[in-house]
């Protein structure tokens, strides 16, 4: 490890990440955190816990398998299902509530509420668990295939796998209790449902005692953490190195007779989870209810083009600045993560910023970077990149230390004793084999920070990106429109992919 | 991949990006009134005067609570000039903290007393009512008259409002306890809540999702406000608004405020821009807009079927204590509401 | 030895990247027998293995192994897991996170021995490789000897009636190669193991081998039928 690089990365995590939750956190008094611990608030932790859990768990479910079957096996249009199934989670959750509840009436209550979250979240896991499975050298996998075919390919591989997906998971758990929108739309007919998140963004009315507003953010943060431990736990049970300097590339597993009843079923879930919301919004971009045509149609793209085009620039500007800045820590606290005893306490550190609610995040914003010293640096778009950057550097972190695991440590000390320092190493041996998985935790803060919104409104930037355009719009029934932006959004985080697809290459070595 | 290119192209984004350390504006705009209709006029404004105006708004999922707790944070090293709020309590929470600028502009010498803050930190204008929605497929308008009708038994499953926690909603039911008295006031949430655990009372995510499941025919009637009323008519849901509590309580007016902020950086232009947003006219446009904003002048015009302060029961609410108790009364309800 | 042909290659052919890498190829090979393939590098010697265990399908031609018609033109006729043919991968291709015991116990139980004949069965393959007492230890724990033993061991565990060696003693110093070479005689002799031993260094492994196949840019120069 090169420990300047570590420093440097740990800096800009901290800069991006934990400073501004630090700031919030002096705040705190001794009377605001003993006052957040009363039946009602546990209540509402423990729901908001059932909600999590079950949405991280239909995520794995339903991202693992669907993970597998597009990246490893010869399922008809694996490519094109693979970029389909990113829909669900480039879609703000509460726009998937209301697809689906128009098209399922009777879908309310916590069932859906864990269905909604978790299949916005399944492309998480699948997208974890699909690059794990990539990572496997096709030698391995064939010594278990002639063991017992693809069932023993599925039992060996499968452990390796599991860290991965179950980091996803976790993540996917930290999305779930920090939503509070869709439990509120998916219970807005009926019974009431409330949770956790409803009471820290309710906490920030209590402009008096800010240090209340804190410390209602602090169980979510602990419930996290709690969550983070048994994805963790599996990720350090000894090397599971499948990455070594003569990795050979998988090829598509042969499913044989379950080839079309395994594409059926991702299909379905595709057709159900990204072409159900693409067809409801490519419907009210039309006319709706009112009628589709052609023309509204247009009408409603031109009108989105014409007022939304610079909004979706900075959009793409910042999400991208971000991306690609992500990078570094990416690789560097990535691969310290795996290979460093730091990783315990690095680890809780890497996830903070996307654990604590978006509404404290956003404010420690503010309050660390509104200062005569810093004005036009809080005015400006980096504070936006800033942001993006500092809320989720901690999927590239992530997807690198699962990458950092599978790759031979041998590798690196055959550089180490032929002279080649640290930073060279970690450049030059390690980032080729870490690089498509960085560039898909990358993607990951491209895509969350296209569609952030609820950190964003508080930056002044941030004003102008696409998101708010479009629930700036919502408001006020602009339906065709909204839904007008809304796909040209999800469009433009599709296309670097599409096009990454159809013309990038990947520099795998094979062996004749 | 080599990192060069990388590099390359990091360094073009940044460089865009740091375009947003652009030219200094003339003046800088809060505004919690929708984009939609804020922005037009606020580009007229630049057009008429030659100012260069940055204007931030809200978003409806954030109900202004993002743009007060900006400004509150700001407060030490203020960005903001002018503060235009869609609803007025919040801005009078701030007038009572010390954090606006007292200003009496020309342009409000018509508006009632009742919507002008007495130390001039604020200025109501274009408001919105309270109502309730009613669908007249599925309820006979005239059975429906009274803030009491959303928990009788007989509506069970048929009424709706939003979750009173943030926006006119918490405000409305802030009022509740001026007009009411603690006791009524604490009868009427209560029931509310109660009700709301059984589904019997609906509580939907906004004002804007009241009105769609109203005209929608999911829901009979519910709370709402005038504007999101409008647009359900605009849809052409079989809606009418019923004004309640004509021998009551009277229905709420919240009027749009305007405020300086102390210590804003430009406060020549706030306050032009302050004279201009409170003329007359700019209250006309509103009311003949999508949003339907009811002047709180009488002298100006406003469409047909949109009624004034004197056609229907006003209810006597002072704005000051309203603002002053809001922060209890959020506390209050979130306890209340979340469980 | 018996004269039965337990593999009999017809006219294949094996294209990879739009490249004929092997063939056409004409082949039988011997049950008992231990066919040494040679040539240089690139010259298709492990597609050849990869094509009889199933792991590589053909472009024409077919495969016959112990009498069934196994590949054909683009097509598996029998899975790999059904050929009963084991190979020795280069590098060993041991799994990182099963220990010895593991390997050997989950090949056990894909081959659906009963569980409680497996630890008997385990600790035969373990001392027939001279592996006794490191049952515990994951490849990573292991030097390259014991991991290319380990390696054999998992091959042996599936009871295949065809050995497939890619290079086996790649990674070995030269006691431990003379060791291998020993063992894997022994083997031969006593199991009747069929073997495909792939090599680029015939030198050291003449004495196990009862034919020698050359093969230079896919097609044999010597050696074939």
């Amino acid at each position: 490890m090169s420990r300047p690089l570590v420093l440097a990365s740990v800096a800009l995590l901290a800069l991006a990440g934990l400073a501004p939750i630090v700031w919030m956190l002096m705040r705190l008094e001794s009377g605001d955190v003993s006052g957040i611990f009363d039946a009602r608030t546990l209540t509402l932790l423990g729901r908001t816990s059932w909600i999590g859990a079950g949405a991280a768990g239909i995520a794995f479910v339903l991202g693992l398998p669907f993970g597998f079957l597009v990246a490893r096996t010869d399922i008809p249009g694996a490519r094109t299902l693979r970029h389909a199934g990113l829909v669900p989670m480039l879609v703000p959750p509460v726009l998937l509530s209301m697809t689906w509840s128009v098209v399922f009436t009777e879908l309310r209550g916590p069932t859906a509420i864990i269905l909604v979250l978790g299949i916005s979240t399944f492309p998480l896991v699948a997208v974890f668990s699909a690059r794990a499975f990539e990572r496997i050298d096709a030698r391995r996998e064939e010594a278990a295939l002639l063991v017992g075919g693809l069932r023993s390919v599925l039992a060996m591989e499968l452990p390796l796998v599991l860290p991965a997906a179950a980091s996803a998971a976790c993540l996917a758990f930290v999305l779930a209790i920090n939503d509070f929108a869709v439990p509120d739309y998916m219970t807005s007919i009926g019974s009431k449902v409330n949770v956790y998140a409803d009471e820290v963004f309710a906490s920030w009315q209590s402009v008096h005692s800010p240090g209340k507003a804190v410390a209602a953010a602090l169980p979510l943060l602990v419930l996290t953490l709690v969550v983070l431990l048994p994805a963790l736990a599996l990720r350090r049970r000894g090397s599971l190195a499948t990455w070594d300097g003569d990795f050979r590339r998988p090829g598509a597993l042969a499913l044989g007779s379950w080839r079309w009843p395994l594409f059926a079923l991702a299909f379905a879930l595709v057709a159900f989870a990204a072409a159900l919301p693409i067809g409801r919004l490519v419907w009210e971009a039309g006319g709706g209810a009112r009628g589709w045509n052609f023309a509204g149609f247009q009408a409603a793209f031109a009108r989105a083009i014409e007022v939304g085009r610079a909004d979706l620039q900075r959009s793409l500007l910042y999400a991208s600045s971000a991306a690609l800045i992500s990078l570094v820590p990416g690789l560097v606290l990535g691969h310290a993560l795996q290979r460093s005893r730091a990783s315990a306490w690095l680890e809780p550190l890497v996830l903070a910023p996307l654990a604590v609610p978006a509404i404290l995040f956003g404010i420690g914003y503010i309050a660390l970077w509104n200062h005569p010293a810093t004005t036009t640096m809080y005015s400006s778009g980096f504070l936006v990149v800033l942001l993006f950057l500092g809320r989720f550097a901690c999927f590239p972190i992530f997807a690198g230390a699962g990458a950092t695991a599978t790759f031979d440590p041998h590798l690196e000390e055959a550089a180490r004793l032929a002279h080649a320092g640290p930073a060279r190493r970690l450049v030059s041996i390690v980032r080729p084999a870490l690089q498509s998985s960085l560039f898909g935790g990358a993607a990951l803060v491209f895509i969350f920070g296209m569609r952030e919104l609820d950190a964003a409104i508080l930056v002044p930037a941030a004003n102008g990106t696409a998101m708010f355009r479009v629930y700036n719009a919502i408001h006020f029934g602009r339906d065709d429109f909204v839904a007008a932006l809304a796909l040209l959004i999800v469009f433009f985080i599709l296309l670097p992919g599409i096009l990454w697809s159809a013309f990038g290459r990947e520099r795998w070595e094979v062996a004749a | 991949m080599k990192a060069t290119p990388i590099l390359r192209v990091l360094s073009l984004l940044l460089g865009l990006a740091a375009t947003g350390c652009a030219k200094e504006p003339d003046l800088i705009v809060y505004c919690s009134l929708d984009q939609e209709f804020a922005e037009p006029l606020i580009q007229r404004f630049e057009k008429e005067t030659g100012l260069a105006v940055h204007a931030e708004f809200d978003i409806e999922a954030a109900k202004t609570v993002g743009l007060v707790a900006r400004i509150r944070e700001e407060s030490k090293n203020p960005r903001c000039d002018v503060f235009w709020n869609n609803e007025v309590a919040h801005t009078v929470a701030l007038a009572s903290d010390g954090l606006l600028e007292s200003y009496d502009s020309p342009s409000a010498k018509e508006i009632p007393a009742g919507f002008r803050d007495p130390g001039g930190h604020w200025t109501g204008f274009a408001a919105r009512a309270r109502i309730l929605i009613v669908n007249t497929a599925l309820a006979d308008p005239k059975t429906i008259t009274s803030m009491w009708d959303l928990v009788d038994p007989k509506w069970a499953g048929k009424a709706v409002m939003a979750k009173p926690l943030t926006g006119t909603t918490l405000t409305h039911m802030a009022a509740l306890y001026s007009v009411l008295g603690e006791a009524k006031a604490a009868e009427y949430v209560t029931r509310i809540e109660q009700l709301s655990m059984t589904g019997a009372v609906s509580l939907t995510n906004g004002n804007a999702s009241v009105a769609r499941l109203v005209g929608d025919g999911k829901m009979a009637f519910g709370w709402t406000d005038t504007d999101d009323f409008a647009v359900a008519k605009e849809r052409g849901a079989p809606v009418v608004a019923v004004y309640p509590d004509a021998d009551g309580c009277g229905t709420l007016l919240l009027p749009n405020a305007i405020a300086i902020l102390k210590g804003a950086p430009h406060l020549a232009a706030a306050k032009r821009f302050e004279d201009w947003v409170l003329r007359p006219e700019i209250e006309k446009e509103l009311a003949f807009s999508r949003s339907a904003q009811i002047p709180v002048r009488d002298s100006v015009p406003r469409p047909d079927g949109m009624l004034s302060g004197r056609q229907f029961k006003v209810m006597a609410i002072d704005y000051g204590t309203l603002g002053a108790e809001l922060e209890k009364r959020a506390e209050l309800l979130k306890k209340l509401f979340l469980q | 030895m018996s004269a039965t042909p337990i593999v009999r290659i017809e006219a294949a052919q094996v294209m990879l990247g739009g490249r004929l890498v092997l063939g056409p190829l004409e082949l039988e090979i011997v049950r008992g027998e231990h066919l040494l393939v040679v040539g240089p590098s690139g010259c298709g010697k492990t597609t050849l293995l990869r094509a009889i265990a199933g792991l590589q399908k053909l472009e024409s031609g077919r495969i016959w192994i112990d009498g069934a018609l196994a590949s054909e033109e683009r097509h598996l006729r029998v899975p790999p897991e059904r050929r009963k043919v084991a190979m020795l991968f280069q590098g060993g291709a041991l799994w990182p996170h099963m220990n010895a015991r593991e390997t050997l116990s989950f090949v056990l139980r894909a081959r659906r021995m009963p569980s409680a004949q497996r630890p008997a069965r385990i600790a035969e393959l373990l001392a027939l490789v001279e592996l006794t007492g490191l049952e515990q230890r994951k490849p990573g724990a292991l030097s390259g000897g014991e991991a290319q033993r380990l390696a054999l061991a998992r091959a042996l565990a599936m009871d295949p009636q065809i050995l497939l060696l890619d290079e086996p003693l790649g990674p070995l110093d030269a006691e431990l190669r003379e060791s291998l070479i020993t063992r894997l005689a022994e083997l031969q002799e006593r199991l009747n193991l069929t073997t495909v031993h792939v090599t680029h260094d015939p030198r050291e492994v003449q004495r196990l081998a009862t034919r020698t196949l050359t093969l230079k840019a896919g097609v044999a120069v010597e050696g074939a039928p």
